[in-house]
């Protein structure tokens, strides 16, 4: 415990001075600035930190480290779920979220199926290959639109209808991976038999709704800004901690807990306004958290790591087109939208979190470096591919 | 309305969960994260509910750990709070932090006569008064039947240092809700901690005497006071080593100072038990660093020997609340009720002896230092409250004597426990009537006084 003690008091330290490095102009060329301003480089931090190199956040502290792991994916989750206020996603037309979806779906079967052919050869099948199958999808499926808003704050884009396109379907697509996230909990918790799955995942919707519904009564009470503090804080602690007493997973909860929020009428704007301000150091604790999960393991991991980064950029890159067919009319959208939705962002970085809590060490550690390797990679080239995406866009437009 | 639906939900939602209990699958852990949850919701919402009765919000916080905790429904079971402890820790290195911080040199120097005339009065009238009680009294004491006298003696003067120890931790989250201010508030804030000290180092004088009473042919082992000593001397250096660290990352660095603390708060409880550990293995010594010591004089130290106090007072206001929740509630929580349930009729009448003592105490101190009247009368009242250096006081009684220390240390939570439940409302109605509360400064403003 005590431990624990000095891991927290360390992750607070990096996330402090990480903070006040990051998400600043730092004088970089434009990629590895980028890398720089959305922190991933901290997953680097945890890696060094962590079991396999200092053995400074060890297995034990890891393990000890349970509420602040809960805390955060709770966080996360409440924040993303916060944003998911119909009123506001329907302003836009109705194409728009179809997109969303359509390209999410495309990109996680392109990586789904394959994943699960090659894990299944190596694990044999249980439910373990399934739940590890359906996260690799789940985080192929989000993107990270802090690299699209630093690119356009970068270059100074131009606000166009594209751009603007690109956003919302970054922005919303984390949504359909935490569905499957949800749903790849409940199959593991229930063995992989689809009825008990079910009920499982009714358990998670449950569970979040009712969280959710708590905090919209409380926050509507006539309460001081720090009581608001003390019932966030409750009510993540308690979604996040119940979902993993019962083997779910807490940032879906948490998302749940939030969407049901944002769109109760009262509290959900002054709750976002309340977490937005923690949000980056919150990412900068995941990173490194992530960073520490990273166990080494055979060698043609580093194969699989590659295969999961193929796999998902042809994903990205057939959604894309056709998200692009399912919006068209609506927004002028070229059939290559995907380059511009290559960044793999923090939601990622959370699921994996999320998994390796529960995972087999050997299948849980191949999951972990395929995506850890995934968003290293993707936030280093997804600049140039979104610039290559927003000029096509802007020479159609001409 | 909307207060009691909201813990109607989350009390079922907990209930809900507590019966799903055999589909528990994973991290131990995650049980103490989802009860703190609740009782940091169920704690808020209990202490806005005595808030609307005029009660002091600390006395809900502590009743929801008592009603939740394992003596009562059982919404946290007994390991629960064991995991918990570490975070119970921490917030009372933080309330200490601004304990110390509310500590104003100027004006405990103005007021510096009648803090130590109240100190010395209420020590010596409650030391004197409860041992005396307690020596006249000693068929209420069944565990001491059949022993020598010596046991008798032993135990008065235990229970005679215990009583006048007050808590810091609780005088701060009174005066904090009330946003009391005044002269009488940094008397009482002023008496507390030197009480604190003074009880500390009497105690463990008290303790050595004792043992050496019980142990016929033995000599006085003054070897514990000295320690005890020690521990009080090192703790206070490390404090003022702590605050200048503070001041100089105020000055320098600025930004983020509310984690910062947060993270001096951790450290400190930290290094305190790490030292004690490493002492104890590597060396054989038991070597305390009070954490709760440490951080007041730190808060002390940026308060009076820098410029930033008022920096370092508006950052832990800002997280004060969780803090004072999650650490009341779980003081409510570890409260051993069997101990009540067994001990009552002694422990009531120690409490209600001590309270008259603490009372006759603060008048005298206050005729004697020259306070108005209204202060005299309310003086007494402010003391009441007993909580960690008291709960530390009955492990010490725990340890050192395995014969009957397990009983006594039995009452001696009774009386805490009671103390606890009367003390805050006590202290609310003291500052409210020598108006320093906002809410009575406010009227007498209104009433153009």
């Amino acid at each position: 415990m005590l431990k624990a003690v000095a891991g927290v008091a360390l992750l607070v330290v990096l996330a402090l001075a990480g903070h006040r490095r990051t998400f600043t102009r730092i004088p970089l060329p434009v990629g590895a600035r980028l890398l720089f301003l959305t922190g991933t480089e901290f997953i680097l931090v945890g890696i060094a930190l962590g079991g396999e190199f200092l053995g400074i956040l060890d297995a034990e502290i890891l393990r000890g480290l349970t509420p602040l792991y809960t805390l955060g994916l709770g966080f996360a989750g409440m924040v993303f779920g916060l944003q998911l206020d119909l009123r506001r996603i329907a302003r836009f037309p109705a194409r728009h979220p179809l997109a969303a979806c359509v390209q999410a779906c495309v990109t996680m079967a392109a990586v789904f199926v394959p994943c699960h052919l090659l894990l299944r050869r190596a694990f044999g099948d249980g439910a373990e290959v399934l739940l590890s199958s359906l996260v690799l999808a789940a985080t192929a499926g989000c993107t990270g639109p802090t690299a699209l808003a630093l690119l356009s704050r970068e270059l100074r884009l131009p606000s166009t209808p594209f751009l603007g396109f690109l956003r919302y379907v970054s922005g919303l697509d984390a949504f359909c991976g935490l569905v499957v996230l949800g749903c790849a909990f409940a199959l593991a918790r229930a063995g992989a038999a689809p009825a008990a799955a079910l009920l499982w995942f009714g358990a998670s919707l449950a569970l979040g709704a009712s969280v959710g519904a708590l905090l919209q009564l409380l926050g509507r009470l006539r309460c001081r800004q720090e009581e608001l503090v003390v019932f966030v804080l409750g009510a993540v602690l308690f979604a996040g901690g119940a979902a993993q007493h019962l083997g779910l997973s807490p940032l879906f909860v948490c998302m749940v807990a939030g969407a049901v929020l944002a769109n109760l009428p009262g509290a959900g704007g002054r709750v976002f306004l309340l977490l937005v301000p923690l949000e980056k150091q919150a990412y900068l604790v995941l990173l490194i958290l992530a960073g520490a999960l990273w166990r080494a393991g055979p060698s043609w991991v580093l194969g699989f790591a590659v295969l999961y980064l193929v796999l998902r950029f042809t994903g990205k890159l057939l959604g894309g087109f056709f998200a692009a067919r399912a919006a068209r009319g609506g927004v002028p959208a070229p059939p290559s939208l995907g380059l511009g939705l290559v960044s793999q962002g923090g939601m990622a970085v959370a699921m994996i979190i999320n998994f390796a809590r529960v995972a087999p060490p050997e299948i849980g550690g191949v999951v972990v470096t395929a995506v850890l390797a995934g968003v290293l990679v993707n936030e280093l080239i997804s600049p140039v591919l979104a610039r290559a995406a927003l000029c096509r866009a802007s020479e159609g437009e001409a | 309305m909307r207060r009691a639906a909201g813990l109607l939900l989350a009390v079922g939602l907990m209930l809900a969960l507590l019966a799903a209990e055999h589909f528990a699958q994973l991290p131990p852990q995650a049980r103490s994260v989802f009860s703190l949850g609740f009782l940091l919701i169920a704690g808020c919402l209990a202490g806005d509910g005595f808030a609307a009765l005029r009660l002091p919000r600390i006395t809900g916080y502590i009743l929801a750990g008592v009603l939740f905790g394992p003596q009562a429904l059982g919404f946290l079971d007994a390991t629960v709070v064991a995991d918990l402890k570490l975070i119970d820790d921490l917030a009372l290195s933080f309330i200490a932090l601004a304990a110390g911080g509310e500590l104003r040199l100027g004006e405990l120097r103005a007021r510096s006569r009648v803090i130590a005339f109240t100190a010395s009065c209420q020590l010596a009238l409650a030391c004197g008064g409860i041992a005396l009680f307690v020596l006249c009294s000693s068929p209420l004491l069944p565990f001491l039947d059949g022993r020598p006298a010596a046991h008798l003696l032993a135990v008065a003067a235990i229970l005679g240092a215990f009583a006048p120890a007050a808590s810091p931790a609780a005088a701060i989250a009174v005066i904090s809700e009330c946003r009391a201010r005044g002269p009488f508030t940094e008397m009482v804030l002023g008496v507390t901690v030197v009480l604190d000290v003074l009880v500390i180092l009497v105690f463990a004088a008290v303790v050595s005497l004792g043992q050496t009473l019980i142990a016929p042919g033995s000599r006085l082992d003054l070897a514990l006071s000295a320690l005890v000593a020690a521990e009080v001397l090192g703790a206070v250096l490390a404090g003022l080593a702590l605050g200048l660290l503070i001041v100089l990352y105020m000055r320098w660095v600025r930004a983020d100072l509310l984690v910062f603390i947060l993270g001096v708060a951790f450290l400190t409880t930290f290094f305190s038990r790490q030292l004690a550990e490493y002492l104890e293995h590597a060396l054989g010594i038991s070597f305390h660093l009070e954490p709760l010591l440490v951080c007041i004089t730190a808060g002390f130290v940026v308060q009076n020997a820098s410029r930033h106090g008022g920096l370092l007072q508006e950052a832990i206001d800002r997280a004060s609340l969780p803090v004072y929740v999650v650490f009341f509630a779980l003081t409510g929580a570890a409260l051993d009720l069997g101990a009540l349930a067994g001990t009552w009729p002694a422990a009531l009448l120690i409490v209600a002896l001590r309270v008259v003592l603490l009372w006759a105490g603060g008048w005298l101190g206050g005729r004697l230092g020259g306070d108005p009247r209204v202060m005299r009368r309310a003086s007494g009242w402010a003391f009441i409250t007993q909580a960690a250096v008291a709960l530390g006081c009955a492990g010490i009684v725990l340890r050192r004597f395995p014969e009957w220390g397990s009983d006594l240390a039995a009452l001696m939570v009774a009386a805490i426990g009671l103390s606890l439940l009367i003390g805050p409302a006590a202290l609310r109605l003291a500052l409210h009537a020598v108006e320093e509360t906002r809410e009575a400064r406010d009227a007498r403003v209104a009433a153009g006084r």
